[in-house]
């Protein structure tokens, strides 16, 4: 071990600086051997760790040197079991708590505290709370993450989150047609976030029909698993129909023989009946679809 | 789940203590089978050791309980232990009951060797692994219940996980639902301390769906994922393993119709490029370390990491990925639902980002990629996203030309791009299918359809009739529901586009038929634009009470199609035609109303010419129109506001005119005209500009002379030299003026002014057809060229004009063209006047202008005289005769009818005949002369008996009085003309001199 490390030293005195951070448990990997212990702080280049808790003995080691394993810290498995219990509300302020607690790593690869601020901003973006999550991303370095698609997530807070957040509606929708964006594979819950604030810029934009398709496109990008973007956008496909002017004059003209079952209106409130179908079976994620929306129901088609 | 792997690992150090143990208490012989069984066992020969055991056991077990004592359940513990490896579990249960019940632990009697069983209790647990393996469950959670309350908790060590798991499993395969999610969530909460492999928590959760759907209980699945969802759904790499059997038990929850859970077992499927992205970034960290990290609840090993990114890897290349399957599930349940959008949405992302996927079909792996391209051409087009199917159609095409659904796909670009009024796209796609389509067929059938109709709705009328007449010929009475409303469109659209062609007379018979073969206003859209083409027709051919009782028809009981607008309009010009001005005006300006509602510019521009130009006449009859100023406003209005698109400009420029005059500010409406005819003479096409330049003229020859006129016109302010078209406008503005100097010019005063106005008009024209070329000239230049032309000795060369104006899609003056160029070919050659009676029957049907109309008729009787062609020519004329207000061509046409019986050999005929023209134009020395000779040859040829005198009696008589009667009128006649009159004297004195004929004596004057 002593012919690998680059240097050991006892540290005991700079102990004290490390009262109140917590040490994550390592892998550490080299070219010719490998070993278990505790990381205390670290740099860009460097790291301190010590092969148990108890010891005073602190080592520092080159990062050039070796590969880092962190073992998941319990903080953040407990939340992460939040996170993925849905419970994002709870699960936010846990992954602050983590990432606060292991902050002094956050210069290594795949460390704590990045994964845990992460979280953190993935919880405010489900959420929807795209002030917080702006303040939070402003100040978060993304070279640390360990995947590539969380890197694209994270620039996926700045190019369209941000965008949503300052309504900056036909910026966003000229991003989302672009072919950068558009051509790219993805994730489906990525391309499920792009789809819904596509959605969201073309509404704003003043072309709600065509933000139907954005939408649409948002609840199928990964089977509905992105539960919360599903939803919203079923209720805004939901709410976009029922304020169409051709939906208002189809259900005007309902009563009387005009009504034309392939009326435009009509085609979409087929549309939006079969959206409230499918909110029970699959896009409403357990939730009950807004009562307003069962309107659409009094309007069957009168010639099945 | 059966905890036996462990088991091996244990197996050198359990044959080290046995056979240390056999070498003190048993014979030599059973020691030779422990050894073996055990080295067989070590090396995993299941089948060898079983043998083996079998052997001891059935050679041993009835004295071994003297013989050895409890040890002995060794030899049954782990023939069981074989049988469960080898899928023996009947086997095991009674091998492991055999070793709990035959061998427990009992003090050993007097003078037996100590002697213990270490697997008594643990085959209570092994019973339990084997009864479940034999799917006894009942029997598994007994014996599991057993050991749990017998076992020693220091020695009778257990794996909870699997014990958890299996319970679970037990519960559920008893349908005991509830108790088994306790044991599993017991399983899962604790998968760290006991710990559970992610394996048995997915076994169970198979077992579990498959209670659920059995039991048809989804709200106990859905509840159970709703508590552990934080451990079901697993890392990306991790769940990757388990990816099939998600999506298996998907597949099941849906064939349940268990949709949402479907949905929620599709969720815990892994994205194929995230778990590639997961797996690599774990490599990366783990770098060359290849040895297992128990990560919290994750298990982590190199080797399996590599071996799993490159089943991935070769699946994302090769297209063959689990979420595929997913969406494809997805498209279809939203299709089924009615949101065929997102089945849309599924098919472009399928497209986009699995363009390789693979699926299984009939057991076997296919490509998705033309079955889900297709997919995506379909509902795009089902939700009207012309653009999108033909995008998708056009990579479709390119890229399966050999597919099955390839007419498909066009087809459904076609109609999709037509029903979402892409006509100019669907003519470019249209025009290149045609001609390779089979004929007929569905294809041919759309493609024809789509062309035609494209046609029509772009103005392209003369060619959207051709494919309009073929589509209603070749399938017009296909009777395949499918096929129903291409028809019933397909023949609105046949007769609308005869009525912008102006075949009025076509177009409303088609129509006629149109509502008898479609009456129903509900199922028939195209009802009320019928109505209002109808009262189109009605219009054209001044049927003014027909016509709006059909815009009324279309006001009261459409009251929103779109084309009320115009229909208000159309009302308003038919009440101006009835000469209900007031009524009239109401209708312009609802229509007005209207039309600024809906922004409808071109029709309100419309409505206020009409406007300007019904209250701004200068005169009603022969008074001053009072109201001739309240023109002003609307005339203001319309260039305020509408002025510069709309394609009325001209012709409210001219309308405006008087009312401007009025209020004194003729000088701006002058410059206004002026500006406007250099406006619209840049913009070719542009109509009014002819009726501009008149108005023009009329109004600056107020104030100058024709010659300073004719410079004027010579260099027009804002007009091009390059602009042919303008300034052939100009020339025959001048010439217009000079005839009118001619024919408003005494001859006997003014001879020098007529001889010099005819040699100006000759100069002029010589120098249009010198300067301009037919291509250069607009329609009505080309008409009023053609129309000197054939008045002069050549008159053939007009052919040319006329021939251009009916080559151009632009229809102005078509009809004046049409008789033009009947009335050159009425003095050519047999085959061109019959051409030249086809013309003219097109111009008979079809003209507004029932002078033209007039013409025709007279025409037709002419050149079917000309040609000998007695009876039509007979026919003509009587038509011409029998037709209200027909009278400009009235005497010439009776001369015909006279001639043609007299031609026929119908004597009787003829004579009556001829005696109408002399009769009825007795002064008319060119007609009534020659008539009254030939009725006079005629009768005396006939010499029957006449009001009781001889024929030729009679026809002596009649010529002697005919003379007496236009003595005077012929002293005013033309030298031709009396020649004529001399002729009928001629012959009056032959018959007079004629012995039979009695003379006729005067009584002398006193």
């Amino acid at each position: 071990m002593k012919k690998i490390l680059t240097a050991a030293l006892l540290l005991a005195a700079s102990l004290c600086s490390l009262v109140g951070a917590k040490e994550a448990r390592i892998l550490i990997v080299t070219d010719e051997d490998t070993f278990t212990g505790w990381m205390m702080d670290a740099s860009k280049s460097k790291f301190l760790w010590r092969e148990t808790q108890e010891t005073l003995v602190k080592r520092e080691q080159s990062l050039l040197s070796c590969t880092i394993y962190f073992l998941q810290v319990p903080e953040f498995t407990e939340a992460l079991e939040l996170y993925k219990s849905r419970n994002y509300k709870d699960a936010a302020p846990r992954f602050a708590e983590c990432a606060g607690e292991y902050d002094k790593l956050n210069e290594v690869k795949g460390n704590p505290s990045t994964m845990a601020l992460f979280y953190e901003m993935e919880c405010y973006r489900r959420l929807e709370d795209l002030e917080k999550l702006s303040e939070l991303a402003a100040k978060f370095e993304p070279q640390n993450l360990l995947y590539k698609f969380q890197r694209k997530q994270y620039e996926i807070y700045g190019v369209f989150w941000d965008a949503v957040r300052t309504k900056s509606w036909n910026r966003l929708d000229a991003i989302c047609r672009d072919e950068k964006w558009r051509g790219v594979k993805l994730p489906g819950n990525l391309r499920g976030q792009i789809s819904y604030c596509h959605g969201l810029a073309l509404e704003g934009a003043g072309q709600p029909v065509k933000a139907l398709n954005a939408y649409n496109n948002a609840f199928v990008a990964d089977f509905a698993a992105s539960e919360e973007i599903t939803r919203k956008s079923a209720v805004n496909c939901l709410r976009i129909i029922l304020n169409h002017e051709d939906v208002k004059t189809a259900m005007a003209l309902y009563p009387t023989e005009d009504y034309s079952d392939d009326s435009n209106g009509a085609s979409l409130i087929k549309e939006a009946t079969a959206l409230l179908k499918l909110w029970d079976k699959v896009l409403g994620s357990g939730e009950k679809v807004p009562a307003k929306y069962k309107v659409f129901l009094k309007y069957p088609p009168k010639n099945k | 789940m059966n905890s036996i792997q462990s088991i091996p690992r244990k197996l050198g150090l359990i044959l080290f203590a046995f056979v240390a143990l056999c070498r003190i208490s048993f014979g030599a012989s059973i020691t030779d089978m422990n050894k073996d069984a055990l080295a067989a066992m070590k090396s995993g020969k299941w089948a060898e050791a079983q043998v083996i055991l079998v052997k001891a056991t059935n050679a041993y077990d009835a004295r071994a309980p003297q013989l050895y004592g409890p040890r002995f359940g060794w030899f049954w513990y782990h023939r069981g232990y074989c049988e469960i490896k080898l899928g023996m579990f009947g086997d095991a249960m009674k091998s492991f009951e055999k070793c709990y019940k035959r061998y427990p632990n009992t003090k050993p009697k007097e003078g037996q060797a100590p002697s213990k069983n270490m697997y008594n209790k643990l085959s209570l647990l092994m019973w339990g692994h084997a009864a479940k393996g034999a799917e006894e469950w009942a029997t598994s959670i007994r014996m599991y219940k057993k050991f749990l309350e017998e076992r020693d908790p220091t020695r009778d060590r257990y794996e909870k996980g699997v014990y958890f798991i299996n319970m679970a499993i037990n519960h559920y395969k008893l349908n005991k639902i509830p108790e088994g999610n306790k044991y599993l969530e017991t399983a899962i909460q604790n998968k760290v301390t006991f710990p559970t492999p992610n394996k048995g928590i997915m076994a169970a959760f198979n077992t579990m769906v498959a209670s659920v759907i059995e039991k048809k209980d989804e709200a106990a699945l859905l509840d159970f994922l709703s508590k552990n969802r934080a451990h079901i759904k697993l890392e990306p790499f991790e769940a990757h393993e388990f990816s099939s059997l998600f999506m298996k038990l998907a597949q099941d929850a849906r064939s349940a119709e268990m949709i949402r859970s479907t949905f929620e077992l599709y969720a815990l499927v892994p994205s194929t490029v995230a778990a590639i992205d997961d797996i690599k970034g774990r490599l990366a960290m783990l770098s060359s370390y290849d040895r297992t990290i128990r990560d919290g609840s994750m298990i982590v090993k190199k080797g399996d990491l590599d071996e799993d990114l490159a089943e991935l890897e070769t699946s994302d290349t090769s297209g063959k990925v689990n979420e595929v399957y997913a969406y494809l599930n997805t498209a279809v349940l939203h299709e089924e639902d009615g949101n065929v959008r997102g089945a849309f949405a599924v098919y472009e992302q399928m497209e986009l980002y699995f363009p390789n996927a693979k699926v299984m079909r009939d057991g076997k792996v296919n490509a998705g990629r033309e079955n889900n391209l297709y997919n995506l051409v379909r509902t795009s087009a089902l939700i009207g996203e012309v653009l999108i199917t033909e995008h998708y159609g056009s990579i479709f095409l390119k890229d399966f030309p050999e597919s099955k659904y390839v007419n498909e796909v066009r087809r459904m670009m076609l109609t999709s791009l037509f029903f979402n009024g892409e006509y100019e796209k669907c003519i470019e796609v249209a025009e290149v299918m045609l001609p390779k389509l089979t004929k007929p067929s569905k294809q041919h059938d759309v493609c024809l359809f789509v062309l035609g109709g494209s046609k029509h709705y772009l103005g392209e009328f003369v060619e959207a009739q051709e494919y309009l007449n073929e589509y209603m010929s070749s399938y017009g009475k296909n009777t395949k529901d499918g096929d129903q409303l291409r028809i019933m469109a397909a023949s609105y659209f046949q007769a609308a586009n005869y009525s912008r062609l102006q075949e009025w007379t076509r177009s409303a018979a088609l129509l006629d038929t149109f509502f008898e073969n479609y009456p129903d206003p509900k199922s028939n859209v195209y009802y009320p634009f019928a109505l209002f083409d109808r009262a189109n027709c009605y219009y054209a051919e001044s049927e003014y009470n027909p016509a709006l009782e059909k815009v009324t028809q279309v006001e009261t009981q459409f009251p929103g199609v779109s084309v009320m607008e115009q229909n208000l309009a159309l009302k308003g010009n038919i009440l101006e035609g009835l000469k209900k001005a007031k009524e009239a005006e109401k209708y312009y300006l609802m229509a007005l109303e209207l039309a600024e509602q809906k922004k409808n510019d071109l029709v309100a521009g419309e409505c206020l010419f009409y406007l300007t130009s019904l209250i701004g006449k200068a005169k009603i009859g022969k008074e001053e129109n009072p109201r001739v100023a309240e023109a002003v406003p609307y005339y203001s209005k319309f260039w305020e506001e509408y002025g510069n698109e709309s394609p009325f400009k001209a012709k409210v420029a001219v309308a405006g005119i008087p009312g401007m005059r009025k209020i004194g500010k003729i000088e701006e409406a002058l410059k206004r005209l002026q500006t406007v005819i250099s406006g619209i003479a840049k913009e070719p096409g542009t109509p009014g500009l002819e009726e501009s330049i008149g108005s023009y003229t009329e109004e600056y020859l107020e104030e100058k002379t024709p010659e300073q006129l004719k410079n004027h016109y010579y260099s027009f302010p804002g007009i091009d030299a390059r602009d042919m078209a303008t300034r052939a406008l100009l020339r025959i503005a001048i010439i217009g003026v000079f005839e009118e100097v001619v024919e408003s010019s005494d001859p006997n005063k003014e001879a020098a002014q007529i001889r010099d106005g005819k040699a100006m008009i000759e100069t002029l024209f010589e120098e249009l057809q010198r300067d301009f070329k037919p291509k250069d000239l607009s329609n009505f230049i080309l008409v009023r060229v053609g129309d000197f032309i054939r008045k002069t000795t050549q008159p053939e060369a007009g052919e040319v004009y006329y021939k251009e104006v009916l080559s151009r899609s632009d229809q102005s003056h078509m009809f004046a063209a049409i008789f033009g160029l009947a009335d050159v070919y009425s003095t050519g050659t047999s085959a061109q006047k019959s051409e030249a009676i086809k013309l003219l029957k097109r111009v008979r049907d079809d003209s507004d202008d029932s002078g033209e109309k007039e013409e025709a008729l007279y025409l037709t009787a002419s050149i079917h005289a000309d040609n000998d062609d007695y009876d039509a020519a007979i026919a003509a004329s009587k038509k011409y005769l029998d037709t209200d207000g027909f009278r400009l061509y009235a005497v010439p046409c009776r001369m015909l009818l006279a001639g043609s019986h007299d031609k026929a050999g119908r004597a009787n005929d003829a004579v009556i005949a001829y005696q109408q023209v002399w009769i009825s134009s007795m002064g008319t020395i060119r007609f009534s002369a020659p008539a009254m000779k030939r009725w006079m040859e005629i009768l005396w040829k006939r010499d029957g008996i006449t009001k009781g005198k001889s024929d030729q009696q009679y026809a002596y008589e009649g010529g002697y009085k005919y003379l007496k009667m236009t003595s005077r009128a012929v002293k005013k006649a033309t030298k031709e003309e009396k020649g004529m009159w001399n002729e009928v004297l001629e012959l009056t004195n032959d018959y007079g001199a004629n012995t039979d004929t009695t003379k006729v004596v005067e009584p002398e004057d006193e």
